[in-house]
């Protein structure tokens, strides 16, 4: 194991990852903490098997996503919160604290499919729907039209907000 | 929608600043990170060692405590052995498709694959609980005629009933699960039409 690439991928990935993470779980932060733990679990047992076939960042959301839609899965089976409510049980926030920590985008987020809370929050992190495709797998077309549509979806939850 | 869109990268990538000035103790981190990557067993290897436990408690307890002495007797410990041993085969043929699943492949790589192996719980819930609870209640009652030797007719009726009650109790968790699973898989295959719709 290399411990030094590890400690640089993790300074230079970790904030967006913790990002990603907090966005899915409609920022609750103890939930991101763990599922970003999670997240740097697999990249610490699977970085000697990194091919350079995807850049780092590529292969370190293809592993937050994968790992974010099976948190919901455990989730369900576990249901100790039921998913409707999910986030809802965030602790009460001050409209500054709000302002500050970001929960009203990420409640927003929240508000989407859990598909498009990735997809969308990959794109707000600036990458294109070339990269996002390739760590969804799904078509580069399809993938742009859809981003479309999340767009706008999106719009129509922060205005009516 | 451009415009608006830029305004909430922006709030994006602020908060993905102030993210990043929070306390950081990476030594923490990395042994914290170190201890669980190693603690990661699967929950099937958990289910394997109880129903390996059970197996070989059953085998010893009618080996040394209660070897039992008729063929029909026998035949049901068997039986009763064997159902254990079929769900162990299943468990380990679950572990070996929940293996596959890796989190470095695609998303829509990932969710074909979790779907296949739900769609092998779902293949094997249906007919293996049934075989495993059929050959455990029958194997169970064949010993009975044995035990009746050496039990009165009231410790053969609670053991009787408490068995059943016991069975019914696991046969209604296990249910219970596989309902749980079977909606998480047409959850999953919602989520791969998702991925791929145009």
């Amino acid at each position: 194991m290399n411990k030094d690439l590890f400690e640089s991928i993790h300074k230079q990935f970790f904030t967006m990852v913790h990002q990603m993470c907090l966005g899915f779980v409609k920022g609750d932060r103890d939930v991101a903490s763990d599922l970003s733990q999670e997240v740097f679990i697999i990249i610490w047992k699977k970085l000697d098997s990194f091919r350079e076939a995807s850049t780092h960042k590529t292969w370190i959301y293809r592993i937050t996503v994968n790992k974010c839609l099976e948190f919901i899965r455990k989730e369900k089976k576990n249901q100790t919160v039921p998913m409707s409510n999910f986030g809802k049980e965030l602790k009460e926030v001050t409209v500054e604290e709000e302002a500050t920590n970001g929960t009203e985008l990420y409640r927003a987020i929240g508000q989407l499919k859990e598909l498009d809370r990735l997809i969308i929050m990959m794109v707000l992190e600036g990458q294109n729907h070339e990269d996002i495709s390739e760590v969804i797998g799904s078509n580069p077309i399809n993938t742009r039209v859809k981003i479309h549509r999340i767009k706008k979806r999106l719009k129509k939850i922060l205005e009516n907000e | 929608m451009s415009s608006e869109f830029e305004n909430l990268q922006a709030k994006w990538q602020k908060q993905k600043k102030e993210l990043a000035e929070g306390p950081l103790n990476f030594k923490q981190i990395q042994s914290t990170i170190e201890g669980k990557a190693k603690k990661g067993l699967s929950f099937h290897y958990g289910n394997i060692s109880i129903l390996m436990v059970t197996l070989i408690g059953l085998f010893l307890f009618f080996y040394y405590v209660a070897p039992v002495q008729e063929l029909l007797s026998r035949i049901g410990v068997g039986l009763m052995m064997m159902g254990i041993l079929v769900r162990i085969l299943v468990e380990i043929g679950s572990s070996i498709k929940a293996n596959k699943i890796n989190s470095l492949d695609t998303a829509l790589k990932t969710t074909e694959i979790t779907i296949d192996f739900y769609s092998f719980r779902k293949k094997i819930h249906g007919p293996f609980t049934h075989i495993i609870f059929g050959l455990y209640i029958v194997g169970f009652y064949m010993i009975s005629p044995e035990f009746s030797v050496y039990f009165t007719l009231w410790q053969m009726i609670l053991m009787d009933v408490s068995c059943l009650v016991v069975l019914a109790f696991v046969y209604v968790q296990m249910r219970k699960g596989i309902k749980n699973e079977m909606k998480m898989l047409q959850e999953i295959i919602t989520l791969k039409k998702d991925m791929i719709e145009e």
